[in-house]
């Protein structure tokens, strides 16, 4: 089986470890608990192509309390920066944490604009301002309703494997 | 070695290992009962990679290697850290651990820590830091978005059915109160929000939260009047207090529309509930705005909250504990014994208030108190007792060593002695002061005398910076009599000081502005000088007489003092034998070692030294004997009294005896009355200085009485 080691960044409270725990125990909570430090969940998605292991890194969140440590990045087959589509503040910290991670790692980027059940508070202009920079799919998720959570994961495993072969 | 290395090991909750280059680990140190939990049987197998436990150590290990066997680790000590991570061993708890892979002369070593508490705090930290910047954002969202709305329907210039219809219809969803009031505060529309803002039922009439609103406008913006005729825009916070023990805060924005022809038509209040962002940023001040050694709140805290309770209209005491001569307790024991006596106080003077009680270290040996709901001073009095009762403790006393520290509070009350912060904060830094010098009392209550008195104080010290270069100043001299044949032997130089406005003003009150102002030093110098100059004069008369002359603490520390009157002397051709400097008895016992050779200096110009004020200080005859000393003069208080008591009799009587085994001449001061000096001369005291001789006289005078003689 292959494992890929798979990490999300991004500001604080924008929902990665939500995303986490909605993939990997299909559980949302309301209740916001910081993350310290790291976390690693693994689990076995199946695609047409094979099944991949994914070590997911759940990463502390980046904000002026705490700096971003590329070095997390390390052997990371791709990673996932997250944002908050509730909270525009998140969409400029993104753009900053994403040149630092780009400079750190060549490993496939994949963009998480979260919080879709909520309505936006982000404009356009903003959001374009993010979503123009080079990731491999952006893609409008929902930790609470699972919206695009698990079609994020396989498609991030499939063209893992489409890589192998 | 390595015995004595375990329980160091053990307690800082690591474990140890040393790297080999075949990618194989030594186990060093693995004494920690989690060591288990993150590497299944450790113990049987001491030589092992560590991999294949944690996905998280097994990329550390990885990225350790590499920095191992990278060229520049090898230069120097290097280490390299991997943040913290959390493992979750199967049916057991979550551990919190931090790697460092470490490069030594000695080896490499990788380090793992257990982190628990440290994450512990570090979550607790982040957590409420965070969800105040969430909280933040979010009101300030909702609140700017009503706010929107309403000026942006107020630009339309329509109508107050249309105004009222379309803000109805944005706002009746939101959790933002809105209220629509007519140019005369008549309650024009409400909705169901700000109701539930101020706990009101839906039923309840509209006009009940406008007066409520006025009111707290009214008690907590003194200026609100002002804000209204300026017909702008207004936001604020406001604090609402729920009898008993509830309080809310509010965001409050006061919105002008206009009519078509620009008149004020109507005012929009938006309010927003901010208490849990207030509440938030008070936790998070606590966790951020704390002193690390005591634990308790800083200054910038401590100014917070009793601006809060200001805002909100919150009667209290402010109070100010300061420990008396704390600076010896570091000077003479120690700084970590001076940590451990404000550990000792905080923790001593958190347990004597009540939980809500705002305790706070605001200065290196200074804590502010806020209390609330003590109704009077005496009932205050209660807690400063339980205080102030520290000093006394056994425990304490030891402690310190003895060295007679004790605690000096100041209080001021809100809103008696002041309405705003710095006003209030003024007044109890004064009612500190004074009680750090009055002595019989450890607690002073602020009253506008002593601020008056403060002042008063304060210009006498600015004028006594002039006062020298006005000539304001001179010497008087007191005669002192050898007691047996009653002849003038010597005389001590006072300075007085002609104040224009106050007319004679005495040295006590003024030698304490001068000591601590530093001005002593040159005012010093100039006495000296006149001294050696009188004594020219009186040798050109045909006396021959000694001088002494009183010297301060800054004066004695003075390096340049020794050198300034060995010139005086050669200035004013006079024997130095003839000079004899008086210092305070307290200030030999600080430092013996510089004391010794200051005097030492001094004695080398050949100049002779005395003890003044002696019984009053702490020092023994034993100890003076071990100094370069010629006399010592018996403090005033001893000498009132000899009528009297019989105690007194008994100490300068000894006093007089061991001063003479030890050659020392013995002076008598204050002596007023005949059955003193009787005493006195009785039990072979040398000297007699005091009014029932002669007083303090200008020096005119004091050549007519040597004339006489
Ligand atoms: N409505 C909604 N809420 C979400 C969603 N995702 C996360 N949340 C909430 O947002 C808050 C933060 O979620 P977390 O998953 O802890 O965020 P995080 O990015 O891991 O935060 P840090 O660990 O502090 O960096 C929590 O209160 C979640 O319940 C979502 O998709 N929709
Ligand atoms: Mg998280």
């Amino acid at each position: 089986m292959n494992t890929h080691k798979l990490c999300l960044i991004g500001p604080s409270a924008v929902g990665k470890t939500s995303l986490i725990r909605q993939f990997v125990e299909g559980i949302f909570s309301e209740k916001y608990l910081t993350s310290i430090g790291v976390k690693i969940d693994k689990k076995q998605v199946n695609t047409e192509l094979g099944g991949v292991l994914f070590l997911i890194w759940d990463i502390e969140g980046t904000d002026q309390f705490c700096g971003f440590n590329p070095r997390y990045l390390n052997g990371a087959s791709a990673y996932i920066v997250v944002v908050d589509q509730t909270q525009p503040s998140s969409i400029d910290d993104a753009i900053i944490i994403y040149q630092q991670a780009i400079a750190a790692s060549n490993a496939d980027v994949y963009l998480a604009i979260n919080k879709n059940d909520l309505t936006s508070q982000v404009s356009e202009q903003q959001l374009e301002s993010l979503t123009s920079l080079k990731f491999k799919r952006v893609i409008s998720t929902s930790a609470k309703t699972g919206e695009n959570v698990a079609n994020l994961f396989t498609e991030i495993a499939t063209s893992l494997l489409a890589k192998l072969s | 070695m390595e015995d004595k290395l375990t329980p160091i090991l053990q307690s800082l909750n690591c474990i140890a290992f040393q790297y080999h280059a075949d990618g194989y680990f030594h186990n060093v140190f693995i004494d920690s009962p989690w060591a288990q939990d993150l590497v299944p049987n450790i113990e049987s197998r001491p030589y092992q990679t560590l991999t294949g436990h944690s996905f998280f150590l097994d990329d550390f290990i990885r990225d350790a290697i590499n920095f191992w066997q990278s060229q520049s680790s090898h230069l120097n000590n290097e280490k390299l850290d991997s943040g913290i991570w959390t493992e979750h061993p199967e049916n057991k708890e979550a551990m919190h651990l931090s790697a460092e892979a470490i490069n030594h002369p000695d080896g490499q070593f990788l380090i793992i820590r257990n982190l628990a508490h440290e994450f512990n705090d570090k979550q607790n930290t982040l957590q409420a830091a965070r969800e105040m910047l969430i909280a933040n954002e979010n009101v300030m969202a909702s609140h700017q978005y009503a706010q929107e709305r309403v000026a942006s329907i107020s630009h339309e210039q329509a109508s107050l059915q249309r105004i009222v219809e379309a803000i109805s219809k944005a706002v009746d969803t939101i959790s933002t109160g809105i209220l629509i009031v007519d140019s005369e505060m008549n309650c024009l529309m409400d909705n169901p929000a700000i109701k539930q803002l101020f706990n009101l039922s839906a039923e309840s009439n509209k006009d009940s939260i406008l007066t409520i609103i006025l009111q707290l406008l009214e008690k907590q913006y003194p200026e609100f009047n002002q804000i209204l005729s300026s017909d702008e825009t207004w936001q604020g916070e406001l604090c609402w207090m729920l009898p008993p023990f509830n309080m809310k805060w509010f965001m409050l924005s006061i919105i002008p529309i206009r009519s078509a022809l620009g008149k004020l038509s109507q005012w929009v209040f938006i309010t927003s509930d901010i208490s849990r962002l207030k509440h938030l940023q008070q936790q998070n001040e606590k966790l951020t705005l704390i002193d690390n050694l005591t634990e308790l709140p800083n200054r910038q805290y401590f100014w917070n909250a009793l601006e809060n309770l200001i805002a909100a209209s919150i009667p209290c005491y402010i109070v100010y504990i300061d420990i008396e001569n704390f600076k010896r307790i570091n000077d003479e024991l120690g700084h970590s014994k001076g940590d451990e006596v404000l550990t000792y106080v905080s923790e001593h003077v958190r347990k004597s208030v009540k939980r809500e009680d705002v305790v706070a270290r605001i200065g290196g040996n200074e804590f502010g108190l806020l209390l609330q709901g003590v109704a009077s001073d005496e009932q205050c009095k209660y807690v400063l007792d339980r205080i102030g009762s520290i000093a006394l403790s056994s425990h304490f006393q030891r402690m310190t060593n003895n060295l007679g520290n004790n605690l000096n509070i100041g209080i001021a009350a809100y809103p008696r002695d002041g309405d705003n912060v710095e006003r209030l904060l003024k007044s109890v830094g004064i009612a500190v002061k004074q009680a750090k010098e009055k002595l019989e009392l450890n607690h002073c209550f602020y009253n506008a005398k002593m601020e008056q008195e403060a002042l008063r104080q304060l210009k006498l010290k600015q004028e006594l910076e002039s006062a020298l270069e006005l000539q304001q100043f001179e010497l008087y001299f007191q005669p002192i009599y050898l007691s047996h044949d009653k002849k003038i032997s010597k005389v001590e130089v006072l300075i007085r000081w002609n104040h224009p406005e106050l007319g004679l003003v005495m040295p006590g009150s003024f030698i304490p502005l001068a000591e601590a102002s530093g001005l002593i030093v040159p005012m010093g110098k100039w006495i000296i000088e006149q001294a050696c100059q009188a004594l020219g004069e009186l040798a050109y008369k045909g006396y021959h007489l000694g001088v002494s002359i009183n010297l301060s603490p800054r004066q004695f520390n003075d390096k340049s003092i020794a050198p300034f009157i060995e010139e005086a002397i050669k200035n004013f051709n006079i024997d130095p034998a003839q000079i004899e400097l008086e210092v305070t008895e307290g200030l030999l016992i600080y430092n013996y070692d510089a004391v010794l050779e200051q005097l030492k200096t001094l004695r080398k110009v050949g100049i002779k030294l005395s003890v003044d004020d002696f019984g009053t200080g702490y020092s023994s005859l034993s100890y003076l004997k071990r100094l370069p000393i010629d006399a010592l003069k018996i403090d005033r208080s001893f000498v009132t009294d000899l009528a009297v008591d019989a105690n007194d009799k008994a100490i300068v009587s000894a006093v007089i005896v061991m001063a003479h085994q030890l050659k020392l001449l013995v002076v008598a001061e204050g002596v007023e009355e005949q059955n003193q000096m009787d005493f006195l001369i009785q039990h072979d005291c040398d000297f007699i200085q005091g009014y029932l001789l002669c007083r303090p006289l200008p020096f005119e005078k004091l050549c007519d009485v040597l004339a006489q003689q």
